[in-house]
């Protein structure tokens, strides 16, 4: 009966109850929603570190490595000298090494030369391919023969070939930098135009190599007109034959001037401990933001109104004691608090959602859809017990005021 | 059933205020108008008698119960079970329309479920109301009101029902047939009716009537 009259109640003052609720709710999403989104983009980013053990790039920053050789967000500091390719090709201790090179672009995708090696790159030694083909095969090294001339083959991510239309079997021609069109690419000056023959289509892994265009290495080369003497490259995937072969091969490449080596997991565990950081001083911003919510809802339950206290009088003189007005009082602030607290996530989620979608929009890989995890959940939730106690006072006040002031 | 009601010495103090009401004794089905001008005390009268007061001195007994001995509890479960009160605003709830308004006076004396809400509908078709009750009460008209107020006081079948000023804010024609429903009902339910006013209409229309001196 309490929770019948207390709904009852809310509805006779529903402006005043949703606005109530409304203020709860949007202290909840802003509690949630960059906590949800940050753990969103780190569900999104760690699967797709896992596939690298060691990333070998010019000397600089490792972070700026990370975002420019894996998620193909910034441009590369400079390039790494064939020797040092060659060497670490050549080394004891090398299971497999990848070569990268970037900077040229089809319609705005990234176009990377690589090796064949890079379609066995999985996620752990009995994982599959991580970068599996969705159809075709994958590209021969070396050029082949056309009618009208030589070209290479290329593999298409899988968001490549469904926004640029590619298909197995199309040729294209890529350009130094970002073309917008065909025309331009062909006009470009440090590019010789060399068609490219698409032979292989990618599954969609949700990783930034999803918008890129996989070729030869060899055709960066002869496409930049690199001899054998004057060859680079611009970053390595390097796997050792064990662990403590990757740390040696780190550990000598920090001596030189030219190369590093970068842990993606370090640099993401690094990127974590920032975050990490920057979470907590949120959340505790969010659970400020909560208790402002709480005491808006405290402000709104004392400062009852005329009709509100009437309505209570009412009740006791119909017989309800004062057990049961203070019951309904309690349920009133509680109900507020629990349709904002629900309201609030749902809100956060849908916010979450397209906050994700839109990230992964402009990062080029996938975000996973936010979700309300437990802790995120409890601690908002601590909303309904701070409720119960700051509504305590309004509720005995209530249940003691005398009915006959108000009738 | 109706319970009989008998007052003696009853006085109650209201600040500086201090009410000393005449003896009563009524029996049970008996109809009573209580009358006098404005601050004589009809309505405190009412309140004593409905256990939202207790006297200062005296004793006010109703259907056997002492009211001046009970506690605010056993008030609160006197006013429950035994009173039903029209009050002069009517005080209809904002919120609930007038179907659960009659629900709300059944559920506090103790009547839930379906058994509720098809009681609070029979008197409510009975009262003329059948095409109005999901009505709020905002929209219904002040005849309308008082008879949605005095389904809600009666539907527990009460033996003391206790009306203030049920005529004040009617024209005559509707005062008239508002207080025979008012007369009908409580006949209906056999409850004792104790009755405030000062309106000659409602004046004529009761053979026992008390005057409180101002």
């Amino acid at each position: 009966m309490v929770l019948w009259i207390a709904w009852r109640n809310l509805r006779s003052r529903a402006l005043e109850a949703f606005l109530a609720s409304l203020g709860v709710a949007l202290a909840v999403t802003l509690a949630l929603i960059v906590p949800m989104v940050l753990r969103s983009l780190e569900r999104g980013t760690k699967d797709f570190l896992q596939v690298f053990d060691l990333l070998v790039a010019r000397k600089g920053s490792s972070a700026q490595a990370v975002l420019s050789s894996l998620f193909l967000l910034q441009p590369p500091a400079g390039n790494l000298s064939y020797e040092l390719y060659r060497s670490l090709e050549k080394d004891p201790r090398t299971k497999r090494l990848i070569p990268l090179a970037f900077g040229d672009s089809y319609l705005g995708f990234p176009v990377v030369g690589t090796n064949g090696s890079f379609f066995t790159l999985s996620q752990g030694p009995s994982s599959a391919p991580f970068f599996a083909l969705r159809e075709g095969r994958i590209f021969q090294e070396g050029p082949i023969q056309l009618e009208k001339g030589t070209a290479y083959e290329a593999v298409a991510g899988a968001r490549v070939a469904r926004e640029a239309g590619l298909k197995v079997g199309d040729l294209f021609l890529t350009g130094h930098g970002f073309f917008a069109s065909q025309e331009e690419a062909a006009q470009a000056t440090e590019h010789r135009p060399i068609s490219l023959k698409l032979v292989g289509v990618l599954k969609p892994t949700g990783s930034p190599y999803d918008r890129a265009v996989l070729v030869p290495i060899g055709y960066y080369w002869e496409a930049h007109g690199q001899g054998e003497e004057d060859r680079q490259v611009t970053a390595m995937l390097f796997t050792g034959k064990s662990l403590a072969h990757i740390y040696q091969v780190q550990q000598e490449l920090g001596r030189s001037s030219e190369a590093m080596g970068v842990l993606p997991g370090q640099v993401y565990a690094d990127l974590r401990s920032v975050l990490a950081g920057g979470e907590t001083l949120y959340r505790a911003l969010g659970i400020g933001v909560l208790f402002l919510a709480a005491s808006l809802v405290w402000l709104e339950a004392l400062s009852e109104s005329l009709e509100r206290r009437r309505r209570l009088a009412v009740l006791r003189a119909l017989g309800g004691g004062r057990g049961l007005v203070f019951g309904v009082v309690l349920t009133e602030t509680l109900l507020e608090v629990a349709l904002g607290l629900v309201g609030g996530v749902g809100l956060a989620h849908l916010l979450g959602l397209g906050v994700s979608s839109s990230l992964g929009e402009r990062l080029g890989f996938y975000v996973p859809p936010p979700r309300v995890d437990g802790d995120l959940l409890v601690s908002v939730a601590l909303l309904l017990p701070v409720a119960l106690i700051v509504a305590l006072v309004p509720a005995l006040q209530a249940a003691r005021s005398s009915p006959l002031e108000y009738l | 059933m109706g319970v009989s009601v008998r007052m003696a010495g009853a006085e109650v103090r209201l600040g500086e205020t201090r009410l000393r009401f005449p003896d009563l004794d009524l029996g049970p089905g008996e109809e009573l108008v209580v009358l006098g001008p404005s601050g004589s005390g009809k309505t405190t009268l009412l309140y004593l008698l409905a256990g939202l007061l207790r006297p200062q001195n005296g004793e006010v007994w109703v259907g056997g119960s002492a009211l001046h001995r009970m506690g605010e509890k056993e008030r609160d479960v006197y006013r429950r079970r035994t009173v039903g009160l029209v009050f002069q605003e009517f005080h209809l709830l904002p919120g609930y329309t007038a179907w659960e308004q009659v629900v709300l006076g059944l559920a506090l004396s103790g009547v839930r479920g379906k058994a509720a809400w098809d009681r609070a509908r029979n008197l409510l078709v009975r009262l003329g109301l059948g095409t109005k009750l999901h009505r709020w009460p905002n929209a219904l008209s002040t005849g309308e009101k008082q008879r949605v107020a005095l389904a809600r006081a009666v539907a527990h079948g009460p033996g003391l029902l206790l009306a203030d000023e049920p005529t004040a804010h009617l024209d005559r024609m509707r005062a008239q047939e508002a207080l025979e429903v008012l007369v009908e009902v409580s006949r209906m339910t056999g409850a004792t009716l104790v009755v405030t006013s000062h309106d000659p209409l409602v004046y004529e229309r009761f053979a026992r009537r008390l005057r409180l001196e101002g």
